[in-house]
């Protein structure tokens, strides 16, 4: 038998001979719910996709800005002076700041494009981070064209990640194997 | 079957011509007297208001002035109780029961209580203030510094209470209810009322106030049955419960429903179907569980969180309610979670938190228990002590929120008004729309009578009207396109729409009314088979203990619950003083690490970063709103069009 999901499972029904009754029923009710399993998960794997290929999105504005900030400086003779200038200053601690975010961005996407538990949390954690920097740049009059993408993207995840049934995907499975566990 | 003699106000048993009614009032009570079981602890039980009444003095106050006495210990009776004279309308009457102790004594009654401590003492739960959040633990900071500046009760009271009431027992040990009878829209209303000679909530189990004097109640709810009505096995619920046997002048009573008064609940959440398997019962003894200080009734054994509103934060909590119902329900952010779904709404902000400790694991008093109710003392509106005395029946504190005063008695509202529960009983537990089983048998029988004939006259009226517009339709086809019958014609248009539209109200009608006698038929015959509704379908929000897993938190995060409000105050202080410059940033850095700081204690981290990033993210779209709102118009207008082109155009294509 493959191993591949849905369509196999509505077209081609296992071939069952000598069996009786009562373990066609027994194969009859695990085909149902491998088949409800199925499409639940292909569901599941889809919404993971899109959230995972949104923050590889995020990822790269974040690298895209750290960039962008810091090619507007001559480095040498910035280097070159005892201190650097107060707008290089603020060019690096940007970038100190939204690097790590971006690989965290990264590594979440990848945990999300293999549906892992722990990239939701994560995932709503760096939202939440990139939000209070994106509002306190907004409240220090830091308003540029990509503060207000970055909270265009940071809301997008945030609606995304908040639906129901993408959270139960990931958090209430996880309260099902507890309860199984226990 | 023989009925206790009851007791007039001044302990005489009324003699053998006493009406047949007191008698069988006194026979209904205690036929249905209840079970109650107090928390360990507990100092205070019911006792009977003519031993509190001589050990009191009686004084009044008028605003700006010093109390004065009318009536001096050993002079205050039931009987000159209500001969006082109420005629100073600016005035607070009130009994006073406790007088200062002395150094001496106060210590003796520490020392006594700590050597009792296996038997006596009380084991606090999880602290109130670790099942809430900061909020409500500002609120209840403030609320403890303005006990500073109101009026409460002495901090002797409750021990110089103690030691009277202690006094009071070892003369003679009983326990008495304060029993009515009232029929009222065919019910008839038992009432025990249970008077405490003080109330220690605040004092003796963190709770809200202190205060002398309690008046405490519950009802039990009976309706005369006609077997005949209601089918001789009608009634599998009830039958056999009211303990009646053959030629008992009890048993046409059944107990229908029973509401235990708890604070200033009111209402449908209030009572309880006696079938109800909330309402433990041993016998036709129904079982109260009285909260420890407060005592407050309540149907199960447990800690019950109590939500103190002061009347200042009124209008913030209903917008705290609002927003906590708009979070859960309309955005839904806990659908599915099964944790929070279970833990419920939070507690709202502006209330302050009290636990009700409720545990009936103290001493228990009722038939067959380890003591045992004393004869009643009835209760009658024209005796003098409860309809001519409006006063308070302890202390008058001087407290504008009213928590610390003593209450006035059943009679009466602590303002003078009569209570609902006094005038009207039925009403106050929601039962006004209800009907006895009896009665709604009746009635459903007379609605269906009202409702056949109705349907008849419709009928008539519908095939009377439709002919009617036949005729004027017909008419005023043949009208048409007539030049020199135009005006006529209009004026037959607007006739025949008027028409029209009455005779499909009257359709509607006989139809809504058809569907509403087929409902009311086959409810008439579950009504007659004795069968009915769930007895919980009339709860909305039933005030249930709090749950174990609920406050399960460590002794530190006790601790912390104790101490973040206090250590919160002297961070913002040291904030201003030491770095003025920042105090936006440590503000708010300080409310992020409390907040990850109790969410850990509560194990709610999950839901506390989802909160904070969907309340950020609405921040920011309203942010962008406001930056682009005219772009985002103009997008979602080209949006829209584009979809209707695309929509239309494979429409055509199709």
């Amino acid at each position: 038998m493959t191993k591949s999901n849905g369509p196999w499972l509505r077209s081609r029904q296992p071939v069952v001979r000598g069996l009786n009754a009562e373990r066609l029923a027994e194969l009859a009710e695990r085909h149902a719910d491998a088949e409800a399993y199925s499409v639940d998960r292909r569901v599941r794997r889809w919404v993971a996709r899109v959230i995972a290929a949104l923050l590889a999105v995020q990822a790269g504005s974040l690298l895209a800005m750290t960039m962008v900030r810091l090619a507007q400086f001559d480095w040498e003779r910035e280097v070159a002076d005892v201190m650097l200038s107060a707008a290089a200053l603020d060019a690096v601690l940007l970038a100190l700041m939204l690097l790590p975010l971006a690989f965290f961005d990264l590594l979440t996407a990848l945990g999300m494009w293999f549906e892992r538990a722990w990239a939701w949390l994560w995932a709503m954690i760096i939202q939440g981070l990139l939000l209070i920097f994106c509002l306190s740049s907004y409240a220090i009059n830091r308003r540029s064209w990509d503060i207000y993408f970055l909270m265009f993207i940071c809301i997008v995840l945030v609606l995304y990640l908040n639906a129901n049934d993408v959270r139960l995907a990931f958090t209430g499975r996880q309260s099902t194997y507890r309860r199984i566990r226990d | 079957m023989m009925l206790d003699s009851p007791l007039q106000a001044d302990n005489r048993p009324i003699d053998a011509s006493a009406t047949e009614q007191s008698a069988l009032d006194i026979a209904l009570l205690r036929r249905y007297e209840p079970i109650l079981h107090f928390t360990r602890g507990e100092q205070f039980f019911p006792a009977d208001v003519e031993r509190y009444v001589r050990q009191a003095s009686l004084w009044f106050q008028r605003p700006g002035e010093d109390a004065i006495c009318v009536l001096d210990r050993g002079e205050v009776t039931l009987e000159t109780l209500g001969q006082v004279d109420m005629g100073r309308p600016d005035a607070i009457y009130f009994l006073k029961f406790t007088e200062p102790l002395e150094a001496s004594d106060l210590v003796a009654y520490r020392v006594a209580r700590r050597r009792n401590r296996e038997r006596e003492t009380f084991i606090p739960g999880t602290g109130r203030l670790a099942r809430v959040g900061y909020a409500s633990r500002f609120v209840d900071a403030l609320f403890n510094v303005t006990l500073l500046t109101r009026g409460r009760v002495p901090g002797d009271a409750a021990a110089a209470a103690a030691l009277t009431y202690a006094d009071m027992l070892k003369d003679a040990e009983s326990y008495r209810y304060h029993g009515r009878v009232v029929r009222e829209a065919g019910w008839t209303v038992l009432q025990y009322w249970f008077f405490y000679v003080y109330n220690n909530w605040r004092s003796g189990f963190s709770g809200a106030n202190d205060h002398e004097a309690d008046w405490e109640m519950i009802m039990v709810y009976l309706a005369e049955t006609d077997d005949e009505v209601v089918g001789e096995a009608a009634d599998p619920v009830n039958d056999g419960v009211n303990g009646a046997t053959d030629g008992d002048p009890l048993a046409r009573f059944r107990p229908e429903w029973v509401a235990y008064a708890s604070h200033d609940y009111t209402g449908d959440d209030l009572r309880r179907r006696w079938d109800d398997p909330e309402v433990e019962k041993e016998g036709t003894h129904p079982v109260v569980y009285v909260a420890a200080g407060s005592h407050g009734s309540y149907y199960q054994q447990g800690e019950y969180l109590t939500e103190l509103e002061i009347a200042f934060f009124h209008r913030l909590a209903m917008v705290a309610d609002v927003l906590e119902n708009f979070w859960r329900n309309q955005l839904r952010q806990y659908a599915g979670d099964v944790e929070e779904e279970r833990r419920g709404p939070a507690s709202n902000f502006f209330r302050i938190p009290f636990v009700d400790y409720a545990r009936g694991d103290g001493l228990s008093i009722g038939p067959g228990q380890e003591k045992t109710w004393s004869v009643p003392r009835l209760l009658r509106s024209d005796e003098g002590w409860l309809s001519t005395y409006r006063g308070l029946w302890g202390l008058y504190a001087r407290d504008p929120f009213a928590g610390e005063n003593a209450p006035a008695g059943p009679m009466y509202n602590r303002d003078r008004t009569i209570r609902r529960a006094w005038y009207d009983p039925v009403g106050w537990a929601g039962l006004d729309k209800v009907p006895t089983p009896d009665e709604e048998v009746r009635m459903l029988a007379a609605r269906q009578v009202d409702l056949r004939a109705r349907q008849s006259e419709l009928r008539n009226e519908i095939q009377r009207n439709a002919f009617a517009l036949r005729n004027l339709g017909m008419t005023t086809r043949a009208m048409r396109n007539q030049p020199h019958l135009q005006l006529r014609y209009n004026e037959y248009q607007r006739k025949l729409e008027s028409l029209s539209d009455e005779v499909a109200a009257l359709r509607r009608e006989l139809a809504e009314n058809q569907a509403l006698l087929h409902t009311l038929e086959s409810y008439t015959a579950l009504a007659r088979a004795g069968m009915r509704e769930p007895p919980r379908a009339h709860i909305r929000r039933a005030h249930v203990p709090t749950a174990d897993e609920q406050f399960r938190a460590g002794r530190l995060a006790e601790i912390w619950a104790a101490a973040s409000i206090g250590l919160m105050l002297v961070v913002i202080v040291a904030l201003i003083y030491f770095a003025r410059h920042f105090v936006i940033f440590g503000l708010a850095a300080m409310l992020s690490l409390f907040a990850f700081i109790e969410a850990s204690f509560r194990g709610r981290i999950v839901r506390m970063v989802t909160s904070l990033t969907v309340g950020l993210a609405v921040v920011a779209a309203l942010i962008l709103l406001f930056e682009f709102f005219w772009s985002i118009v103009a997008l979602t207008v080209l949006t829209i069009g584009s979809y209707l082109l695309w929509e239309n155009l494979r429409e055509l294509w199709q």
